[in-house]
């Protein structure tokens, strides 16, 4: 089995994230480059991929500045066996439609070789999750996207879970070659070992620029972007209905509420109370309003 | 580019009929479509029910759509294909899906396959002065939110999430004009094809997917009581979860810790026993869209959160809660056999 994995280097959002208001990015400089951790998982499931099937080859690759090149040897660390740097000026500030289109023809023009290319579901700087699904479009390859279990049946066809609500999973059969995007759950990535990292370091990231990719300057970056950032901004509160309280309460009652701070009693009727089976038939009436369970189906006549 | 008008808003159906997001984007969609002068539509795929159009009607649409062929049943792909070539044709000027798994599968390969700009997982729109749709999504895990605009290719494409807009009736009831398309589909490419449906267990289910939460805190007062919990979420097809306190009291596994240093849930029932609702806790639930509590303590900071506030022992208020809900479905169960 040959796998291409596409991966993103980006700021490390575990770490406190400030926004430059000014720039309409955050403040980089001091939070660290990682590898995206939807695409880490798309890494360790192709290694898994090429484990299993016994022979074959991964290939990580990657569009962005120089220092993805870091991310790069993570992937080498972790199984990978060949690494590829898109790296060029006008490459930059790609949107996730333009990277798809850069990846694409980057697959194409280098002649990589696939049965597989993966993608992590989305990257947590840009949270679209529209590369993948661009390369598969171009491509003409079968998509399925936030896949959660991969089970691949002698280079022909592969039989997919994909993440639905409420725990369900769609069972799906596509043929090979095909673009699956991966979501968490999946996998859990490997420990990398100090031997892994070094030998890792030691391997080449081969790099390409603009013209041995055969793409023109008006297809990528900023140029060949669908969206724009406008605007960015540290996250609002979700925004909770005033509170007032109910005025049938007790003068002191409201006043408790209403010195409880900031956080907005959304209980209208007050607080149930009572004996037990009172209480929770008043429960289920409050679900079945809320139709968060069904009533018994309407009798006949 | 500037040919390029109306609102279109995929419709999205489950076992309860249309789906709330859909009437939350109808609602949202009718207020843009009034600014702008323009046409809003609704597009479902697969269903044709006159009860679903009218509801759509009352929400706003002048136009429904109706994608129909037995190609679409099992291929996302497929209806894709339709989508696209439904937008291709009619070239509405802003396409809005919800940030359903749905929505959002349908929304990227509609972005991909029409070279267009798209935004996900949406909290607010809103039309710049030029009329441009304005979205804005959270970035960076949530830890900032950037506005996005698709300044020149067309349709604007959001994913809303579910819950973040308001439904309104229409102001002006009209009926929508229905339009029946037999979609032209192109099955010479190889493609991917759903064979089963597997229903989530709530036995292995992670708790970040679970739909419904039973949480206990250091009021449950004890592992045994804790299988209390473990009945109610049985019945109600939900997980159980708790507190920092349940777990270092080892009530319950780390793994299964809400709040700050466990998991951020999102459940449509979250149910809070016990807990009395520091900070660390509500952190990580505090979005859940209905939060019930349960606790002796009237002080309990938990109630502020409560869309239903129990005050009451939860010894006796949860087997009470457990066995209502037992004798509801049995008796469902009793009548749906007698009508059979």
């Amino acid at each position: 089995m040959q796998v291409v994995v596409c991966v993103k280097q980006v700021p490390d959002a575990e770490g406190p994230i400030t926004v430059d208001t000014a720039a309409n990015n955050i403040r980089k400089g001091w939070l660290p480059d990682v590898l995206n951790p939807y695409d880490r998982l798309a890494v360790e499931e192709a290694t898994l991929i090429k484990e299993m099937c016994g022979g074959g080859g991964v290939t990580a690759l990657c569009m962005g500045s120089p220092s993805a090149t870091e991310v790069l040897r993570t992937c080498l660390a972790m199984g990978a066996d060949r690494a590829i740097l898109l790296c060029d000026p006008a490459l930059d500030n790609s949107d996730s439609y333009a990277t798809g289109v850069v990846l694409a023809k980057a697959i194409a023009a280098l002649k990589l070789p696939y049965d597989l290319i993966l993608c992590g579901a989305r990257a947590i700087d840009t949270n679209t999750g529209l590369t993948g699904p661009t390369i598969a479009q171009i491509l003409r390859l079968p998509l399925v996207t936030e896949v959660v279990k991969i089970d691949v049946h002698d280079h022909e066809k592969a039989i997919v879970h994909k993440k639905l609500e409420a725990g369900n999973r769609a069972v799906i059969e596509t043929p090979l070659p095909a673009l699956l995007t991966v979501e968490s759950g999946i996998n859990t990535p490997r420990y990398l070992k100090l031997r892994a990292i070094l030998a890792a370091s030691m391997k080449t990231v081969e790099q390409y620029d603009l013209q041995a990719l055969n793409l023109v300057p008006d297809e990528v970056g900023l140029a060949g972007s669908k969206t724009k950032v406008v605007s960015i901004a540290p996250p609002k509160p979700r925004g909770k209905k005033l509170f007032t309280p109910d005025s049938s309460l007790s003068a002191a009652e409201r006043m408790r509420l209403i010195m409880s701070g900031g956080i907005a009693q959304k209980a209208s009727s007050g607080l149930l109370e009572g004996d037990p089976r009172t209480v929770a038939s008043r429960f289920v009436q409050f679900l079945k309003e809320k139709k968060l369970i069904s009533g018994p189906p309407p009798g006949r006549g | 580019m500037s040919a390029d008008k109306g609102i279109l808003v995929l419709a999205e159906c489950d076992e309860g009929g249309l789906c709330d997001v859909s009437l939350e984007l109808l609602s949202e969609g009718r207020r843009f479509a009034d600014r702008l002068g323009d046409e809003l539509s609704a597009v479902l795929v697969g269903r044709d029910n006159p009860a679903l159009v009218n509801r759509l009607s009352e929400h706003g649409a002048d136009k429904v759509y109706l994608l129909d062929s037995p190609l679409l049943e099992n291929s996302v792909e497929f209806q894709a294909q339709a989508l696209s070539n439904l937008v291709r044709e009619r070239k509405p000027r802003i396409l809005l899906c919800g940030a359903t798994s749905f929505g959002r599968d349908i929304a990227v390969r509609l972005a991909a396959a029409l070279k267009t700009g798209l935004a996900s997982n949406c909290t607010a729109l809103s039309l710049s002065e030029d009329g441009l749709l304005v979205q804005t999504k959270p970035v960076y895990r949530d830890k900032a939110s950037a506005n996005v605009i698709c300044p020149t290719a067309r349709p604007q494409i959001a994913t809303v999430v579910p819950g973040v807009l308001d439904v309104k009736r229409a102001k002006v009831t009209r009926q929508a004009e229905v339009i029946r398309v037999a979609p032209r589909l192109d099955t010479s490419v190889p493609c991917a094809k759903a064979v089963r449906f597997a229903k989530g267990d709530p036995k292995t289910m992670s708790l970040d997917e679970a739909p419904v939460i039973v949480s206990g805190g250091r009021g449950v007062g004890s592992r045994e009581n804790f299988r209390l919990l473990e009945k109610l979420a049985e019945v109600l097809g939900g997980v159980v979860a708790g507190s920092r306190m349940a777990v270092d009291e080892g009530y319950i596994p780390s793994t299964k810790q809400v709040g700050q240093t466990g998991k951020t849930v999102t459940p449509k029932l979250y149910i809070a026993c016990g807990i009395s609702g520091s900070v660390y806790h509500t952190m990580g639930m505090k979005d859940s869209k209905t939060i019930v509590v349960i606790n002796k303590d009237r002080s309990a900071p938990m109630f502020n959160m409560a869309d239903l506030g129990i005050l009451g022992d939860l010894l006796t208020i949860v087997p009470a809660m457990t066995n209502e809900l037992i004798m509801i479905s049995q008796a469902s169960a009793e009548e749906s056999l007698r009508q059979s």
